[in-house]
Parts: C-alpha cells; structure tokens; sequence
C-alpha cells in the first residue's frame, strides 16, 4: 500500500504534485511579465489615460442628410457649430475666472452667467461640462482658441448643423427643424437621445428617418486643457440620405421673389404627373433659426407677428375660390346634361333670388352670354343659375369628386377645406353664392391646384409629389406617386379647357391683357370676397385699406395642348384675380419656359 | 509540522490584511465594506482553526451529508435567492448574505477525493468511474451555471477535472475529454446568456463596445498600468477614486492594488500567493490516506485557478467572468470558503504529526 504510485510518500505521486506546481508557476510568470508589460514598458501610455477621467466617451452626431432640388442642386446641406462648455473638474478653483474671461470674449452677460453656473452646479457632477453658448460665431471662436492655454477646463464640441442656401425662400416646403420634444421621446423609443435635433415639420419631417443618419461614437483621451491628445477609438457618424425634392429651386426662388411684400401662394406642378416645380409661400421665416432648437424670444416673436410667417398658406390656409370655381360648375351641368354649350343666358347685370338681388361684378351686365363666354368673362349670373339648377346634391357630388373637401394625400400637412354637406339645409341664396364660389366652399391653394391640373390633363386626379429621389432610392417610397381617373367626358374637359383658354385669349376674357402668341397660357381669374365692415361697403377695390381688400387668385397652365405646368397664385388682399394674381403666374410660366431652354 | 498550519494561517491573514487596506482605500469615502470584512476575516479565522483541529475524517464520514446540503442550499438559491447584478447568487442571513456556491467548492473536493480514495485503480480511471465523477462535479456546477455564474461552474468543472487527471487518468482518456470540449464549445455558446456573450466578446475585442464590457478590461487595464513600478500610493488611485472601474473591491480589487502599489506591490502578492499554493501542495506528501493527498491538492487547484483566472482577467488576457481574488477580494463566503480550505488542509497534517497510518 505504502509503495503504491499514489500513495502519498511515493515518488511518482509527488513527482505530479511538482509538476502542477511548476506549471501554476508559469502562469504565474506569464501574469508577472504582463504586469511588467503593462506598469513598465506601457507605463507611460496608461498613466497618461489614468490622469483625471482624461477618456472622454464622445457622441458624434451625424450630418443630417442634405436636401437638392430637381436638378441636385443643394437646397439644405450642413456647416460645423461649435458649442462652448467648462469642465468644473478640470478648472478647479480657476472656473469662474475662466467664466469671466469667457464672458468677455463672447459678449456674455457675467453675473447672470455666473449665478446660472452655480445653479447648475447644485444638480451636477463636476465631471459633466457646463454650456456657456451654443453655436458661437466664428470669430468668438478664434478669440477663445487664442486664449485657451490661459482659460483652464475648457471644451468645445463641435456638430454639424443644417445650413439652407436660402433661408426664406424653401421654408414652408422643406420645414424647420427642433428639439425633439419629451412626446416625440416617448413614441420614437430608443431612437433619439434628449437634445437631439428632429425634423418638425415639411420635408425635414417627412424625410426624417432617411436624413437623420447613424450617430456614431468616439473615445479621446484629451489634456487637462480639454485637448484631444489621443483618439483611442472611433466609430464615425453616418450621413444621412440625401432627398431629391421635385422642385426647381430656380422657379422656386423666382415664385418666391415675386411674393416679396405680399402675403400669399405660388405653386406650379406639372399636371402631367403632380410633381410640384415651385411651392413659395410668403409671409416665411427664417429657418435657419430652427436649426438647433429655436430661442424662445425668437419664437415668441414668430408667433405673436400678426402676418402668421409660420402659417404654410400653401397647404394649410382656407380661402374661398371666387370665381375659379366656376368651370367645376360648369363640368357639372355638362355632365349631368342641364345645359347645351352653345345655349345663352341673359345678363343684365343682376339677378333677383327670393326678395334679394344678387348683382354680378360687372354692374352693366354681360348681355346675352354662351357657356363659354360665360366663363371668359366670368359672369356671375350665368353661375348663379347654375348653381340653382345644379342643387345641393350634384354640387356636393363633383366638388368632392375633384378632390374639394377633402386631404389630396400629399405628404405635407394639409387642411381639408369645405364644401357645402348634404345634410345641412341651404337657401337658394346661399347655392347661388357657391356658385360664385363664396360662402360655404373654402379650399386650400394645393386642392385648388390640383383640380386645374384634372381638367387640363385629361381628368386625371393626380396628388402632388415633392420627393422625386431619396439618395440613389426612387421617392415613390415615401412619396408615391397617385393618380385618379374621374368619371367625366372628355368632350366636356375640352369645352372647359377651351373656355380657359378664351379667358386669358378671348375678347372678353378676363385676363386679356396676358395674352401671349407663345405662351398659349390658358386659366381662370378669380377674386375672393372678404368680409368687410358696412362702413366700406362702397369704397373702390384700390381705395379699401389693405386688410380688406379682396384675395386674387388666378390658376393659369401653359401650352394649350398638352399642358406641361400650371401654376397657382393666391395673394391675399391682392384686389383683382386678373391684376393681383395672373400677372404673376405668366411670370412664373415665363420663367419656367426659360429655365427649360 | 504544527507550524506549517501557523505559516499558513499567516500567510492568508497577511493577504487579507492587505486586501482590506485595499478595500479601505477604495470605498472608504462611500460604505464601510472595510468594516465587514475584518468581521468575516475574524470568523473566517475562527472557522479554519476549528477545522485544523478537527480529525478531517471526520468530514470524510459526513462528505454526503455536506455534498446534499450544498445541493440543497444550491436550490434554494436558484429558486429564491437574491438578486445582484443579474443572477441570484446571494442567500440572506440577516444582513449578512452568503453564497452557496462557494460553499460547492469545498464539497466538489470532498466528495471527489473520498471518491478517489476509495475507487482508485492502478492502471488509470475506467469510463464508468470517470462518468460518475464527472456526474458529481456536474450536478452542483449546473446548479451554480443557472444562477448563472458561469466563473464558479468553469472553477467546479476544472477543479474535478484536474482531480481526475493527477489520480490517474489515461493519455487517451485526457485526449478524448479535450476533444468534447472542443466540439461542446459552439453548442454551449448557443445557451449563453446575452451578458455572458457580450463578456466573451468584449474580451476578444475590448474596443468592439468601449462603453460596455470592454469597459472593464479597459479600465483594469489603465488602473494596473498605471501604476507603473512603485505605484501612486495609497488613496491615489485616480482610476478608482473617479469610480471609473466597476466591480472595483471585489474582482477588480487587484488591479486597485496594482494601481496604487505599482509593479512592487503586485510582485510582493504574487509571492505570497505562490508561498501558499507551495506551502499547501507541500502537506499532500504528509498524507497517510489518498483521500487526504487529494483533498490538499483539491484544494490547491481550487487557489490556483482562481488566483491564474482572477489575475489573467484583470489585466487583459482573459474574458471577465466574475471570479474573486481568494483572500484579497471583497466577499465574506469567499473569504470564509478560503480560510476553511486552509483549516481543511492544514488538518491533514495531523497524519504525519501523530504518525497514524489508516
């Protein structure tokens, strides 16, 4: 027993016992020439890092994806913006002379400032940076560089932020940006981290998931001064994917400069598909203010200026059609076989309904008037009839078939408008007035647009698109293109078609005066009646104050056959369609034939 | 002979002593974890001079009665026990807590060498034997996994294995036995928790996710490093003081020392460390039984993979797997569990003192 190789006193046995003692040495060594690699060879490199949380974990913040026009010309692309902070850490003692120093390199008030770093200290660790400014200008930043070997503890981060070549003129297209607020938190879980920048509304909203791009991280080893020293590892921020836009940013910038001083609309689409070549909307704010969350001053002072700059009048603001109504009405009664093209109705300048007399624009009639003629001249009477003869019923019935009362499904926010419901009662009155389009019809200037584009195009109710791309993707992802066929006859299409063509061609055409051998623009006038106190009531048009005169509106759409662009103008209390609006949109059709060569 | 239990007992005094100076150093300013330990260090002294005095045959008649009970405790744990830091490893004893899986430490040895003891055979282990060891080993290293505390169940493993290797295990046998874990290993990943993963990944790539569980490897690293050869002294090290390395007094707690004592102190400890695992290893040859050779040598292997695993993981060279310093780390089982193996061990020596042959 004794003698056995596994009894403890024999030599086999104890030669495994040194033999498990010898290899545990050799692990031992390994751990000691690891120790000694790392505390004396590497010594120098981790005692750097081991300085005072000198690893700072970064996030990088990506560039927004930027944003091009038709033709990848760059409407919203990215600049840097440098935040400045103060690690109380790394200033010690010395924080609040490095505030006043800064204070006075940046034009900062110092004892508010100081009395907000003391605040803030009471909520946070000294490790965490204080915010001192956001976005400092570029020569503030110089004088602090020049100055930061003296100013301990400072850091400067540094993101890109959104920068538009035009800070007016895309905004109510494109949208504004801002923090994102603690409801958007909650419902995109996971995604955006509190401070991060969202788009809010117009395209930087709609596109937001495919501009926003990756975050990305890095972790730096920086000295007491806050400088990187080391970048010890990256993991870099992704672009977010650019988004091609279907406007033009020329026709749009052109649009937009027409509406200068003025309050209103301009929107041009191309009727064939709904891709919209130009959406300017004036009063416009600057969005450039948007770009890293809003001040509240600036804010404020948006939202009490009386002109609405952050109203999108374009898709959101409700006015009544006027007189570019009228060719619906007329589809209508062609339809529904109440009326012969050729058959004519007296207009001796007026028309009795009930007991009241409702007058036409032109006080001296239009005399004996075809469809036509009817709605070259735009003769309220002729409509006033048609209204009548038409009723509640069928006028609800191709209202809502070109798209009035109801969203067109475009990707920007939008208001449904109004026409006259089938289950309220009307007075003939009233009928006669939406025959005029007043009253109880509003529409928005995009609904207005696009039921144009359906009777010039061949009945084709399409909705306007403004993703054209998105990177090397199709648009139609988030965007696609819809396109609705009414039930309408061709021929009476073509006998509207023809009378928008008289109204800008004709002899009694409204808009006469455009007329154009090269242009062959067609169109329709129309002048919406605000309500105005009694005391105007027989004031001229030009001698109202400037709140009450009449919005003009004309839609106008070139060439005649085959039309390639139509275009909307809406100025408010810009008195007649036919001098107010339609000037302008021949400009824009101008422009657009212009850009095309 | 007497005194090789006295050198001993010195030995792991003197690394817990320094183990609490560790741990005053980091976590003075927060909590008074210094103050338990000494308490547990003082209990645990207690406990191994009982068990030196105590004949260790006697454990040897209630090995089943102990290997039961931990099976026992084991359960209890995994069905009600507390939570900390995502697995259920702690059972409350007032307000001391204590971990059952050290406890399976001792009893793996125990049972594994009266088993040796009794079943050996010249010519090498039989596949029946071997199985039914392996079937010991695996019942309470399954209960610890499912905690899940994937550092204790590896150390229960490893320390059955090596049993089973120095008693007599054949070329083949050991061949075969790496080949299975070779082909385990992909399935064995499959039934990992996400954090075990996410640990054996930021192993491999500490810089895969920086603010993750490479973190700790990274962080350790730059504590060790810089300390540099004397070290920053005491209360100095930035690392810890900033609480930038987690787990700081219990796995970490060397890299602290390493940090604030340099390359001299960490020397020094791993001197002492060796002193020991010799000193043990040493009181195997005063056996007069196999059962008490292997329960020294069990018990050796046990201090020996957990000082190699704690060590390789704190400075970089293996996943972190959550397995304390023994005597150095904060944690009163552990430290209990340690000083006992001590006692344990030391008893052995009674053979060659009163000459008693069985």
């Amino acid at each position: 027993m004794l003698y056995h190789p596994h009894n403890p006193q024999h030599p086999a046995f104890q030669r495994k016992v040194h033999l498990l003692f010898v290899i545990f040495s050799v692990f031992m060594g390994i751990i000691l020439l690891r120790f000694v690699y790392l505390q004396v060879i590497q010594y120098e490199r981790w005692w750097r890092l081991s300085e005072r949380n000198r690893i700072r974990n970064e996030t990088l913040y990506p560039e927004r994806g930027h944003i091009y026009d038709r033709n990848g010309q760059i409407i919203g692309d990215n600049r840097p913006s440098f935040d400045l902070y103060i690690i109380p850490d790394e200033c010690k003692e010395k924080c609040l002379f490095a505030l006043q120093r800064l204070s006075f390199l940046l034009g900062i008030n110092y004892p508010f400032l100081e009395s907000s770093y003391r605040e803030w200290l009471k909520t946070h660790t000294p490790f965490e940076p204080f915010l001192i400014k956001k976005d400092i200008p570029y020569d503030s930043l110089i004088k602090v560089e020049v100055e930061r070997l003296f100013i301990p503890g400072i850091y400067i981060s540094q993101i890109p932020v959104r920068r538009y070549k035009d800070d007016f003129a895309f905004s109510h297209l494109v949208g504004h940006l801002g923090e994102i607020s603690e409801s958007e938190l909650k419902t995109l879980k996971g995604k955006y981290a509190l401070g991060d920048i969202i788009g809010k509304t117009g395209i930087e909203s709609v596109a937001e998931n495919f501009l926003k791009g990756e975050k990305g991280w890095e972790q730096i080893e920086v000295d007491a001064f806050g400088r990187k020293v080391d970048l010890l590892n990256v993991k870099h921020p992704v672009r977010g994917s650019g988004v091609y836009l279907t406007v033009d940013m020329r026709l749009q910038e052109f649009a937009h400069s027409l509406l200068e001083g003025k309050s209103g609309t301009i929107i041009a689409m191309n009727p064939k598909n709904g891709e919209v070549l130009a959406y300017a909307v004036n009063p416009s704010f600057r969005a450039s203010d948007f770009v890293r969350g809003i001040e509240k001053r600036k804010w404020h002072k948006y939202i009490s200026d009386e002109n609405a700059p952050l109203f999108n009048r374009g898709s959101f603001a409700l006015y009544p059609p006027g007189s570019t109504i009228k060719p619906f009405f007329a589809i209508a009664a062609l339809e529904e076989g109440l009326i012969n093209p050729n058959s004519t109705v007296n207009c001796p300048g007026f028309m009795w309904i009930g007991n009241r007399k409702f007058r036409c624009w032109k006080k001296e009639g239009h005399g004996r008037v075809s469809l036509i003629d009817a709605i070259a001249a735009s003769c309220d009477v002729y409509f006033y009839r048609l209204a009548l003869l038409l009723g509640k019923e069928r006028i609800t019935k191709y209202l809502s078939l070109f798209g009035f009362g109801k969203e067109t499904g475009m990707v920007l926010e939008e208001r449904k408008g109004l026409i006259p419901a089938l289950e309220k009662d009307y007075t003939a009155g009233e009928i006669a007035n939406v025959g005029i389009g007043q009253g109880s019809i509003l529409v928005t200037p995009v609904q207005l647009l696009r039921a144009y584009a359906a009777i010039v195009n061949g009945g084709y109710l399409v909705k306007p698109r403004f993703i054209m791309r998105i990177s090397e993707k199709d648009g139609a992802e988030l965007d696609p293109p819809l396109m609705e066929k009414l039930p309408v006859k061709d021929n009476t299409l073509e006998i509207v078609k023809k009378a928008l063509f008289e109204v800008v061609n004709g002899k009694m055409g409204t808009a006469r005066w455009l007329r154009s051998a090269t242009l062959e623009m067609g169109g329709k006038t129309g002048t919406a009646q605000v309500v105005r106190l009694e005391k105007y009531k027989f004031y001229r048009e030009e001698n109202l104050p400037e709140k009450y005169r009449d919005h003009a509106l004309f839609v106008g759409f070139s060439p005649f056959n085959d039309p390639e662009i139509i275009v909307i103008a809406i100025i408010e209390h810009g008195g007649y369609g036919s001098t107010g609006a339609a000037p302008l949109v021949k400009k824009v059709i101008e422009k657009y034939y212009e850009l095309k060569k | 002979m007497k005194r090789d239990f006295y050198v001993l007992l010195f030995t792991a005094v003197l690394i817990s002593v320094m183990g609490i100076i560790n741990i005053y150093s980091i976590t003075h300013l927060s909590s008074s974890h210094w103050m338990r330990q000494i308490v547990w260090l003082v209990i645990s002294v207690v406990a191994a001079a009982i068990l030196f005095h105590i004949d260790y045959l006697r454990v040897y008649n209630r090995r089943w009665i102990l290997y039961f009970f931990t099976i026992l405790l084991l359960l209890i744990v995994d069905v009600m026990g507390m939570e900390g830091g995502g697995a259920r490893r702690w059972l409350r004893l007032g307000s001391w807590n204590f971990q059952p899986s050290e406890l399976a430490k001792l009893s793996v040895i125990i049972i594994i060498s009266s088993f040796i003891d009794q079943k050996w055979r010249p010519e090498g282990w039989n596949t029946a034997d071997l199985i039914k060891m392996f079937l010991l080993v695996c019942v309470p290293a399954g209960l610890v996994l499912v905690q899940p505390d994937l550092g204790t169940a590896g150390i229960l493993i490893i320390i059955g294995l090596l049993l089973m290797v120095i008693s007599g295990m054949r070329l083949k046998t050991i061949l075969y036995i790496f080949l299975f874990f070779l082909i385990t290993l992909p399935v064995m990943w499959q039934f990992m928790l996400d954090y075990q993963k996410a640990r054996i990944i930021g192993f491999l790539n500490p810089y895969s996710d920086p603010l993750g569980k490479g973190y700790h490897i990274l962080q350790s690293i730059i504590a060790i490093g810089s300390g540099g050869i004397e070290g920053k002294g005491f209360g100095r090290g930035t690392q810890s003081a900033l609480r930038f390395l987690p787990s700081r007094h219990t796995d970490f707690a060397f890299s602290v020392w390493c940090e604030e004592r340099g390359l001299i102190g960490a020397v020094f400890l791993l001197g002492l460390y060796a002193f020991l695992i010799f000193m043990i290893l040493r009181i195997s040859f005063y056996a007069k039984r196999r059962f008490g050779s292997f329960l020294v040598i069990g018990i050796a292997i046990m201090f020996m993979v957990e000082i190699i695993i704690n060590l390789f993981m704190i400075s970089g060279m293996f996943p972190v797997v959550g397995v304390p310093l023994p005597f150095f780390s904060y944690g009163g089982s552990s430290l209990l569990i340690s000083f006992m193996g001590i006692g344990l061990a030391c008893s052995v020596i009674w053979d060659r003192i009163t000459g008693r042959f069985v």
